[in-house]
């Protein structure tokens, strides 16, 4: 059956094997290399229409982390004083373990970030799902981010209605502990209910059954178009980067 | 003659399937919960320990698993980082739920205080070494405390999990009990952890 190009999207793998690569790099190689590839990396973040994405996410969750970790581990390492600022005296060797652990962090969250923001989560399901990744795990994925959001209202509608009932969130610790079965019993019990039912169509459509004529005939909603040079690339830098690490372990 | 089925095809099928994204869901949704009544607990493990027990370990693990793998993908890397902890979560409290645990309060409450051991055994390792000890989270000055009294970097993380996990694991094994006692019989007799209530 011919497909419509409006169906056909295109995937290039070369995208996560790079992120996995570099992924590799951020454990195994040396904290030299790291740097090096830190630095491609920045550059090309620099250039990438994408880049205020990766910054708002670097900013709000990477360099607290590490700015905290420089003042915890540079104060209360034990080792030689570096320098002082004012009553503080940072430590060499601590400063040095919060510098890696700033490297690995950085590299892994840019390449993650990067990839993530180039790729849509339905593409990466269809690409799985072409590569003979189980249908199951690609559904509950799709499932519990959608459940996210049904979650969240229902959850605020709840809260709603039950504060109209006289919740109170500032009684004592124990009392607003208890304020949480009200919240959670009709949200669990409306859900785990309609999990069920959604079980029962699943099982009418034969949906786990591997050998089931039904679910082999199932055509994705998209096609995937992969690019062979994105693959053959993405995997022969994979297998480079192990061969580094690698090296590196058995020297 | 019925094809025998393996424990993870006994656990996860067309009926667990909708029943373990719930859980996921349920996990990340707890964040909010927790923020609107004012509790300084995580209490981020529910959705995981709801479903081991009603489900089964393996269900268990998967919850968890894909609860971390969603806020990683859409909210902050580091929790992708802290799935093996998951699997530990879901896993015990799978393996408790089957020997009884969830029947009665005093014997949840107990096992949710070796469950919150377990985590942050678990979760020591992976704190200290991918993030320097720091996490961000409300507990992180108890990692400099421990680290200003002359600790290691794993021993402070481990310390700092062994002070706050066994709380909030103990409270959310304590919710779930309760929650499941909430729940009607009819419901809970078409899941396959129905023995475990």
């Amino acid at each position: 059956m011919a497909t419509s190009d409006a169906f056909i999207t295109k995937y290039n793998p070369l995208h996560h094997y790079v992120a996995l690569s570099i992924v590799f790099a951020a454990f195994a190689f040396k904290l030299e290399w790291q740097l090096a590839i830190l630095v491609i990396l920045l550059a090309a973040t620099v250039i990438s229409p994408r880049r205020k994405l990766i910054y708002r996410g670097f900013l709000k969750f990477v360099l607290p982390l590490i700015i905290i970790g420089f003042f915890i581990n540079g104060l209360f390492f034990a080792g030689n004083t570096v320098f002082t600022l004012g009553l503080l005296k940072f430590k060499g060797a601590g400063l040095l373990f919060a510098s890696r652990v700033a490297v690995r962090l950085v590299l892994i969250v840019i390449s993650i970030s990067d990839y993530f923001s180039k790729v849509k989560s339905e593409t990466v399901s269809e690409y799985l799902a072409a590569r003979g990744a189980d249908r199951r795990f690609i559904y509950i994925f799709l499932l519990s981010v959608a459940m996210v959001h049904l979650l969240r209202d229902k959850l605020q509608k709840i809260y709603v209605a039950q504060s109209a009932r006289g919740l109170d969130t500032t009684r004592n610790f124990v009392t607003r502990a208890r304020y949480l079965l009200p919240l959670l019993v009709p949200l669990s019990y409306s859900y785990i209910a309609e999990s069920l039912d959604r079980g029962i169509a699943l099982r009418a459509a034969n949906f786990a059954d591997k050998n089931s004529r039904r679910t082999k005939s199932v055509t994705p909603l998209l096609k995937v178009s992969i690019s062979k040079t994105g693959l053959i690339l993405g995997r022969t830098i994979l297998i480079a980067a192990i061969a580094i690490g690698a090296s590196r372990l058995f020297s | 003659m019925a094809e025998k089925l393996s424990w993870f095809d006994r656990e996860v099928n067309a009926t667990t399937i909708p029943l373990i994204a719930f859980g996921a869901a349920l996990n990340i949704v707890m964040g909010q919960a927790v923020q609107m009544i004012k509790l300084p607990l995580y209490l981020d493990s529910i959705g995981t320990i709801l479903i081991a027990c009603l489900v089964g370990p393996v269900a268990g693990m998967l919850t968890g698993a894909f609860a971390n793998l969603t806020l990683g993908f859409f909210f902050n890397y580091a929790f992708i980082f802290f799935i093996p902890v998951t699997l530990v979560i879901g896993a015990f409290s799978g393996f408790v739920a089957r020997l009884g645990a969830f029947k009665r309060w005093y014997t949840a409450l107990p096992c949710g205080i070796v469950q919150g051991i377990l985590g942050a055994v678990a979760s020591a390792p992976i704190a200290a070494f991918m993030f320097g000890g720091v996490t961000m989270g409300g507990t992180d000055f108890l990692v400099l405390y421990f680290r200003a009294i002359g600790k290691s970097i794993i021993q402070s993380a481990f310390l700092q999990g062994i002070a706050a996990d066994p709380v909030d694991k103990a409270a959310s094994y304590l919710i779930v009990y309760f929650l499941l006692t909430r729940i009607p019989r009819t419901i809970l007799l078409r899941l396959p952890g129905y023995g475990n209530v």
